[in-house]
């Protein structure tokens, strides 16, 4: 299924893998080989065996039948971890580091460099700043690594993995907790890296960085080999075609250009500054079932827009009306009883509580509405959460279920429906399709779009252009301050005004 | 959205014996306990003819009634994912400065002498006031939870110690010590006490708002907020629950030893940790029912009547108990492996 000229051997060389957790194949008879010096994409829906191939590669975990070699040589032995680090590392989404210590002791973490007995501070910075220099990363070694960006602390990771002698090095998500200049300062290096011969396996949800910087990809699905292909064969088309098979593509732009303002607004922020200073004077009303969508580099305030409006955070200035009514800011329950449904950022920090079930996280919000004197009645629950769990189309629906054994995206269908509990007027959603599968994605798109038809104002804030795509309305915050407001724009304009290039 | 649907028929199938796994799983963490109180039991027989008497059933009981109250608002407070060391402290304060206040001055009281009801309310009320700074210093100020009852736990041990002047206080109002020496039914009142707290506790932490907010908290506090808990508030009341239970506990152990001593309730915390900790309460929050506290309250309680009727020397029951603990938390971790994933 793979061309490799015979001249050159594989970096990675995965030969007929299978693997069987109980009753699931997640992997069947699979067969991948990534030359050296390549950056080689992995897609694949959720559950299609993309983390089982990488626990197998990073030597997690051990193939049931099949085999692995490493530049033609066979995989180290189950039992050598040291070995396996030798040869291939992971950068994770989020890097496992020690936020607490700095530059220098994550770099030699488990190896620190001593004279005879004590730890050598001045050998680990020296050392340290030479191997900084060599993989040319910006980083000062005396720091602490959390004041150090995510994509900064990825590159430290590969810096290390890279010092240690491996040559192979797979990208688990990396981009996910990125901004969109922190993407491509990432993007160089891998490229920079890739020159000086270092393999990468990339494992992303965004098409467009698969396209982008990888030439060559592996889509999995069902546990099984799609395609493996090199070169131009990939291009997202191709690639969005191989992951929907057969699937109709849909678009989403909501159409709520014919709604008129002159109704009075569903949600109205007049002059709204936030109190930790986030972002001041932000201003814009929003009809009945509009949508109006948020975009914005990193440190643009955009999330804290909305998460002023669900009373996260309070502002210092400035007025919230809600269906007209002045909402006091800073408080979760009065957001929520003004009518206002959120979806956070971060799902798995804000998003739920992973061991409690499907039930009790969608009514985590209405508590006060299902148990007025503080008692309810489970069943009566559970009525409630089977009827959200059809209407956001939950699998597996079992509202008995813990959520930390539901897949990402119907994690966050889990969460969009505690937002939508309450029936509200107006909803917050922060990133709502981060890290979910494109099914997952359609579905929640399309329950946005049911909430709009069904009269609910709706703030889509996220980082995604793709995303602020489906509005034919988007603000960019820049600094704290909206910096331009687009009508019906196309991908360029959004890139340009968050950049701020007019 | 099509294909979520599609996918769902196969999914459902497999629904039922998901749920049938998990409450097995969930059953099997709490009864993780019963081989271990089997154990003792089955070794307290061997070793005494009187071990199974109704009598000596009834006072291991009786004897584990005020560990068992302090388990309760311990297991609130862990639930959460916070911890409360200086309970045990608050079951020697509150009923120590209640008796002082109630008993005359020539028995070492103050000399107000007090209604024995009125003292009643004020144990009650101290034990309230602790939890409400207690909980005030961990969720306002932010301090960690160990380091400020630790403090608390030497603090209060030492105004008790002051009040006192290290004597014992007898003397007690019969109102006062009603509670902890009353029948009901030829059975102590401080078991069905604590048997009624126990099905009260177990029906909050299931059918309450403020009892599933508790597991919300410990689960994912970030979470529980953005839901609309409010956080603060459900973690002050815990933690004065908690204390207050310990005051009554304090006041029902007065009334087993006529008489309030300096030292009552000491160590008391350890077995309370635990008591909660092997029956399946996770110190790191979230996880954990009252029904496995209370499985762990009574192995200890029987496991305690054994080491003495075994006539085990004094100065090594305590590694005996030690020993025990720690073979109990074993059992336990291997019986709850399937739930932890």
């Amino acid at each position: 299924m793979t061309t490799t000229s015979p001249s050159i051997v594989p970096a990675i060389q995965v030969d007929g893998v299978s693997k069987t957790y109980g009753a699931t194949k997640a992997l069947q008879d699979v067969s991948v080989s990534i030359l050296p010096g390549q950056v080689h994409g992995l897609i694949g829906r959720n559950g299609a065996g993309k983390s089982t191939l990488l626990r197998m590669i990073t030597g997690l975990e051990q193939p049931d039948t099949g085999s692995l070699r490493f530049f033609g040589e066979p995989a180290p032995a189950a039992s050598d971890p040291k070995a396996w680090q030798h040869q291939v590392a992971c950068v994770y989404q989020r890097p496992s580091v020690f936020a607490n210590l700095t530059v220098a002791e994550n770099l030699f973490a488990g190896r620190l460099p001593t004279d005879g007995v004590k730890v050598s501070w001045r050998r680990m910075q020296s050392e340290s700043e030479r191997i900084l220099a060599a993989w040319n990363i910006q980083l000062n070694p005396r720091t602490l690594l959390s004041d150090a960006p995510i994509e900064e602390r990825q590159m430290l990771t590969i810096a290390k993995a890279l010092e240690a002698g491996s040559r192979i090095v797979l990208l688990d998500e990396p981009t996910v907790q990125l901004e969109g200049a922190a993407i491509r300062r990432l993007f160089d290096k891998v490229q920079e890296l890739q020159q000086s011969g270092v393999t990468f396996v990339f494992v992303s949800h965004f098409l467009r960085e698969v396209s982008a910087i990888c030439d060559s990809a592996t889509v999995l699905r069902d546990g099984k080999l799609l395609w493996s292909r090199t070169g131009d064969d990939i291009r997202s088309d191709d690639l969005v075609e191989a992951l929907l098979a057969g699937q109709e593509q849909q678009r989403h732009r909501a159409d709520t250009k014919s709604i008129s303002l002159a109704g009075s607004p569903a949600l109205s922020l007049k002059g709204v500054t936030d109190k930790g200073g986030a972002f001041t004077g932000i201003s814009f009303d929003l009809a009945p079932g509009e949508l109006i969508a948020i975009g914005g580099s990193g440190g643009s305030g955009k999330y804290s827009v909305g998460e002023v409006i669900a009373g996260l955070r309070k502002s210092s200035d400035g007025d919230i009306l809600v269906d007209g009514e002045k909402l006091a800011t800073g408080n979760v329950k009065t957001s929520q009883r003004a009518g206002i449904g959120f979806v956070p950022a971060d799902r798995h920090r804000d998003g739920y509580v992973p061991q409690l079930s499907v039930a009790e996280n969608m009514t985590m919000g209405i508590m006060d509405q299902i148990a007025p004197a503080g008692v309810f009645s489970p069943r009566r629950r559970t009525a409630i959460s089977k009827q959200l769990i059809s209407d956001v189309a939950l699998v597996p629906p079992n509202p008995a279920l813990a959520v930390s054994g539901l897949s990402g995206g119907n994690q966050q269908k889990v969460v969009l429906a505690r937002a939508l509990a309450r029936k509200p007027r107006v909803l917050v959603l922060i990133s709502p399709t981060a890290g979910v599968d494109i099914a997952a994605k359609d579905a929640i798109y399309a329950l946005m779009l049911r909430a709009l038809a069904e009269g609910v104002a709706v703030v889509l804030i996220s980082d995604d252009v793709e995303e602020l795509l489906v509005s034919s309305r988007v603000l960019i915050m820049r600094e704290g301050r909206i910096a331009a407001e687009l009508s019906e724009p196309i991908e360029e304009d959004i890139v340009r005004a968050i950049e701020g290039l007019e | 959205m099509t294909n979520t649907t599609a996918t769902a028929p196969s999914s459902r199938s497999a629904v039922p014996k998901n749920r049938a796994l998990g409450a097995v799983v969930q059953n099997v963490r709490e009864l993780s306990v019963l081989p271990g109180l089997a154990i003792v039991i089955v070794v307290g027989a061997l070793v005494s003819p009187a071990f199974l008497s109704a009598a000596n059933l009834t006072l291991i009981l009786r004897q584990s009634a005020e560990l068992g109250i302090v388990v309760i608002g311990l297991t609130f407070i862990l639930l959460t994912g916070k911890l409360d060391i200086s309970l045990e402290s608050t079951v020697g304060l509150a009923p120590m400065v209640a008796a002082w206040l109630v008993i005359p001055a020539a028995v070492g009281g103050l000399g107000t002498e007090i209604d024995p009801l009125l003292a009643i309310l004020i144990t009650l009320v101290i034990g309230a006031g602790i939890g409400l700074f207690n909980g005030f210093m961990v969720v306002k100020v932010k301090l960690d939870p160990f380091i400020v009852t630790l403090a608390m736990l030497i603090l209060l041990r030492g105004i008790t110690l002051g009040i006192s002047q290290g004597k014992t206080l007898a003397g007690l109002p019969d109102a006062f010590r009603y509670i902890g020496s009353a029948r009901w039914a030829g059975i102590p009142a401080a078991i069905w006490v604590t048997a009624i707290l126990f099905v009260i506790a177990g029906l909050v932490l299931r059918y309450t708002s403020w009892g599933r907010a508790l597991y919300a908290i410990g689960g994912n506090a970030d979470a529980a907020k953005a839901a609309g808990i409010r956080v603060d508030f459900v973690l002050i009341t815990a933690f004065v629950a908690a204390s207050t239970l310990a005051a009554f506990a304090g006041l029902m152990l007065a009334g087993r030893l006529a008489s309030v001593t300096s030292g009552m309730g000491e160590n008391m915390i350890f077995s309370a940790l635990a008591a909660a900790v092997i029956g399946g309460v996770q110190l790191t929050g979230g996880q954990g029912r009252i029904i496995g506290a209370l499985m762990g309250v009574l192995l200890l309680g029987t496991l305690t009547n054994v080491l003495t009727l075994a006539g085990v020397p004094t100065f090594w029951i305590n590694a005996v108990y030690g020993a025990v603990i720690l073979i109990a938390l074993l059992v336990g971790r291997f019986g709850s492996k399937p739930g932890l994933r």
